[in-house]
């Protein structure tokens, strides 16, 4: 038997045994002086990453370099929401690819992430804002994924304690829903593909900050790091928020990517209160809210509204976000906060992410997540394995490169121009 | 001085910035009466310049961790657009001007009579 498997027969003989079978659930790994592979970046994406490139294509002499923890970057400080409703060709394959991995993501993790298809919906203020969300939730019927427009009565019957007041700012006409989306637990998706990365053999190493490229003419040949030189044959990046200055080091000159900050908080918990995620967004207002298994209030608006590197949420935003909250969900305008706390987003010039090759050759890019990168993170693991392992893009990603905007192809979902701040 | 983070302290203790940013015409306003603009060192190139130019122009940015120049706008005060020297990684103000070259000048000119006056 597998003892690191985890098993209802695991639970009942560690019962048994006083819990004293349990082992670590992955490796505090030391560097190695060379890799195959080494993937910069120790959160979901290089995580998912790591463990795509050892299931799918048997790569396993690889290393995930961690500058702190895993789970301490932007994978701690999301709102953990899922959902694919996309509506641009590219976006729909890809999140509908993701999606339907964090379907299976526990069984295939053997870690259970929480996933919960608790559904998304996203309220309706106007006919013209009816009229679109029919239309974007329509293509994602016709390409397969599923989609509801709701009327008033069927949102006040599923969500009834929502502002439905003559008095609202922005009275409320109905919704529409993807029910396959939900929410998960980010803890257990960044330890989940750790555990399992590390059970292919895969190190992960923590503390390790790059502090260079080591380039042998048009190749990058290792890694300089706070922990000394690695060398590798290939490197991936995938440093979300950072990005610029991993692409600094490798002296590539610019990219399409702002780094700003988006801010997240949590409640005390509480009683079941909303068994849905639910988004609002109209007239400038902007807001998520979901209920974690714990009970708190998990939610989020706008993001700073300027450029910024630092890990720290401005005061504005925190009166916006709870104004938002108590309009649309009056019962929570005495919750207190429990915590809050901002990450720092690589904001792309269109809205959408990069998955690509480099002006190195060996050197591989994944970032540009915007406000999506949670949901993503299982199929930008996938796609940036397979481009890594097979030195191409798949079709699906063929458009998340580097050169789209030199053709004229933005995939810019909001239409809201090249300004990376808009694309919330 | 024209402008600082103000630290204060939250509920748990963790210090948290405002900023201020002193605007050339106003005088020091919160910063949630400004919108942000972007990178003001983007130059736009003449309109017949080359597609490269303009690709550059448009959709490449240095994103500078440290100190950049950047544009604002007094959306909620008197509408004027000023160029912020700000440091990215902690939100440090150095130096705030009006986007205008003309209007900087006759902003100083208008200082120097006062002098003079």
């Amino acid at each position: 038997m597998n003892v690191r498997r985890y098993s209802a027969w695991s639970v009942f003989w560690n019962g048994l045994v006083e819990q004293k079978a349990w082992e670590r659930a992955w490796r505090d790994s030391e560097p190695k002086s060379e890799y195959d592979i080494i993937i910069v970046g120790g959160g979901l994406h290089g995580l998912a990453t790591a463990y795509y490139l050892a299931k799918n294509h048997g790569l396993s002499n690889v290393a995930v370099l961690e500058k702190g923890w895993i789970g301490g970057g932007n994978a701690g400080r999301n709102t953990t929401i899922i959902r694919s409703n996309y509506m641009m060709l590219d976006n729909r394959r890809f999140y509908e690819h993701s999606l339907n991995l964090w379907e299976n993501l526990s069984h295939d993790l053997n870690f259970n992430v929480m996933f919960s298809q608790r559904s998304h919906i996203s309220l309706l203020h106007s006919p013209s804002a009816r009229d679109a969300a029919a239309r974007r939730y329509n293509i994602m019927r016709l390409m397969g994924s599923d989609g509801e427009l709701w009327d008033l009565e069927t949102l006040k019957r599923n969500v009834p304690h929502l502002n439905y007041g003559p008095n609202a700012r922005f009275p409320i006409i109905g919704a529409t829903v993807q029910p396959r989306a939900g929410s998960a637990r980010h803890d257990a998706v960044a330890w989940g593909y750790a555990r399992a990365a590390d059970q292919y053999g895969i190190d992960i190493i923590q503390n390790c900050e790059v502090t260079g490229l080591e380039r042998n003419g048009s190749l990058v040949t290792g890694l300089r790091t706070s922990r000394g030189l690695i060398r590798s044959r290939q490197v991936g990046l995938a440093v979300a928020g950072n990005t610029s200055r991993l692409w600094r080091m490798a002296e590539l000159g610019k990219l399409p990517i702002e780094t700003h900050k988006l801010q997240a908080f949590v409640s005390e918990p509480l009683k079941p209160l909303l068994d849905q995620v639910l988004a609002f967004g109209v007239g400038g207002a902007h807001f998520y809210i979901s209920q974690s298994d714990k009970g708190g209030m998990v939610f989020g608006g706008d993001s700073d509204w300027y450029k910024s590197y630092a890990q720290r949420g401005n005061l504005p935003i925190v009166q916006d976000v709870a104004e938002c909250a108590t309009s649309v969900l009056p019962c929570l305008s005495r919750v207190r906060l429990l915590r809050h706390w901002a990450g720092v987003m690589d904001m792309s010039m269109d809205g959408a992410p990069f998955i690509c090759k480099t002006p190195i050759d060996n050197l591989y890019l994944n970032a540009g997540w915007n406000y999506g990168g949670f949901k993503a993170s299982p199929a930008s693991g996938w796609f940036f394995a397979d481009l890594i392992a097979n030195n191409r893009p798949d079709p699906v990603i063929a458009n998340f490169d580097l050169q789209r905007f030199s053709r004229g192809y933005n995939i810019d979902e909001r239409g809201a121009g090249p300004d990376p701040k808009l694309h919330g | 001085m024209n402008g600082a983070p103000v630290q204060t302290r939250n509920s748990t203790g963790d210090t948290c910035t405002m900023i201020r940013i002193h605007c050339p015409f106003c005088g020091v306003r919160d910063h949630s009466e400004f919108s942000y603009g972007g990178d003001a060192s983007v130059e736009y190139p003449s309109l017949d310049a080359a597609v490269d130019d303009w690709l550059e122009a448009v959709f490449e940015r240095e994103n500078i961790d440290g100190v950049q120049f950047e544009t604002w706008h007094h959306l909620h005060g008197c509408r004027m657009w000023i160029v912020v020297e700000r440091n990215t990684n902690n939100h440090e103000i150095h130096s705030v001007r009006p986007a205008h070259k003309g209007v900087e000048d006759a902003l100083e000119d208008e200082r120097n009579s006062d002098k003079k006056g």
